[in-house]
């Protein structure tokens, strides 16, 4: 594989960090929901015989929808950070090559 | 000259705000009908009871019992009598989530996997995961959206139960109060008139509950359902969110070619 220039790795270092915003985006909405979600149960009309087993059918959603947004912001995040590392790794090896034409060493 | 200016612009799946203002008039008007059910309610309680037993006539045990009865069925069902109005405004938060998960799921169809100079095994594996994520993502916007529909199923549902019941209340005050007269005026045909108005009363809320019983129960089947996407192993494998793979992408270089991930040069 022919060597990349430094404008190629600059451009295409920008791209993978304009993709972690991206995660980071998908993260931040799915944090919402999962911190919100919790909120949104209802324990005060319990024990009415007419909407018991519909509210705990609504409290289990409700908490599964925040358990699995949960864990799926976390995965975003993941996927952000590593798109990031990914980056300066492509960047610090770029900066070596740079000081290695320049003789730098 | 713009169509529209950017205050005018929702976000996907979000509520206008003029359909907000009118849904809190009707939550307003909602209210104001729960006081008047209430207010019924307790009318019926503290004053009907009371004039039945100070007519001192013999019989009246029945009938008391009956009032007894309604009385102890209606306080049930009043003590939740703020779950429609519950359900309206928790419906409202979750069209606000759901909306920010159709951020996400548009995130995901229009910009990610655009790394076109990113090229090696750790770029496919990257590449690879995003339809899995993308599929989750929608699954979450899928559900809330049930949640929502739902819970504004319940709440129509539950609210014309209520007021189904204040109707009832209101008619069998009116019914009980004449009785009552007649009772005063000519004891028999009295007594079994408030008797009759005690079970029909009582009738009644029976069948209100079974009409609400049988939609809650179809409101906690379609819950179930909804809770039941997420255990979908094609979406959700081993029950979980799909993984991010990331722990394969660590051997990245510029310019080695066998490595897993390298740009293009």
């Amino acid at each position: 594989m022919s060597q990349s220039t430094p404008e190629q790795v600059t451009a295409a270092t920008a791209i993978l960090r304009a993709e972690a915003d991206g995660w980071d985006r998908v993260h931040d909405r799915l944090a919402e929901v999962g911190r919100v979600a919790p909120s949104l149960r209802v324990t005060e009309y319990a024990d009415t015989t007419v909407f018991d087993a519909m509210l705990a059918a609504y409290n289990r959603l409700t908490q599964a929808v925040a358990d699995r947004c949960a864990d799926g912001s976390g995965v975003a995040d993941h996927i952000a950070g590593a798109l990031r590392a990914v980056a300066d790794i492509y960047d610090r090896e770029e900066a070596v090559n740079l000081r290695a034409q320049l003789n730098l060493f | 000259v713009p169509s529209s200016t950017s205050s005018d612009r929702v976000a996907p799946g979000a509520l206008r705000p003029d359909a907000i203002d009118e849904l809190r008039n009707l939550l307003d008007r909602y209210e104001e009908l729960l006081v008047r059910l209430r207010a019924a309610h307790i009318d019926l309680r503290d004053r009907l009871v009371p004039q039945v037993e100070s007519l001192g006539l013999p019989g009246l045990v029945s009938v008391i019992a009956r009032l007894g009865e309604l009385h102890y069925r209606v306080t049930v069902l009043l003590a939740s009598a703020g779950l429609p109005q519950r359900m309206v405004v928790h419906g409202l938060e979750w069209i606000e989530l759901r909306a920010a998960v159709a951020e996400a799921v548009d995130q995901l169809a229009t910009d990610a996997g655009r790394v076109d100079g990113w090229r090696g095994a750790a770029a496919d594996t990257y590449r690879s995961i995003i339809p899995g994520q993308a599929a989750a993502v929608r699954c979450v916007e899928t559900v809330l959206d049930g949640v929502r529909r739902t819970l504004v199923e319940i709440a129509v549902a539950a609210a014309a139960f209520y007021l189904a019941l204040l109707a009832l209340l209101l008619l069998s005050n009116a019914g009980l109060r004449a009785a009552l007269v007649r009772a005063a005026v000519s004891p028999p045909a009295g007594l079994l008139a408030l008797a009759g108005q005690g079970v029909a009363a009582v009738a009644g809320v029976a069948a209100l509950l079974v009409a609400i019983e049988a939609a809650m129960a179809r409101s906690a089947s379609a819950l179930v359902a909804l809770e039941g996407q997420f255990s979908d192993g094609a979406v959700f494998p081993h029950g979980r969110w799909p993984r991010s793979g990331s722990k394969r992408w660590g051997e990245v270089s510029v310019t080695d070619g066998d490595a897993n991930g390298s740009l293009v040069g």
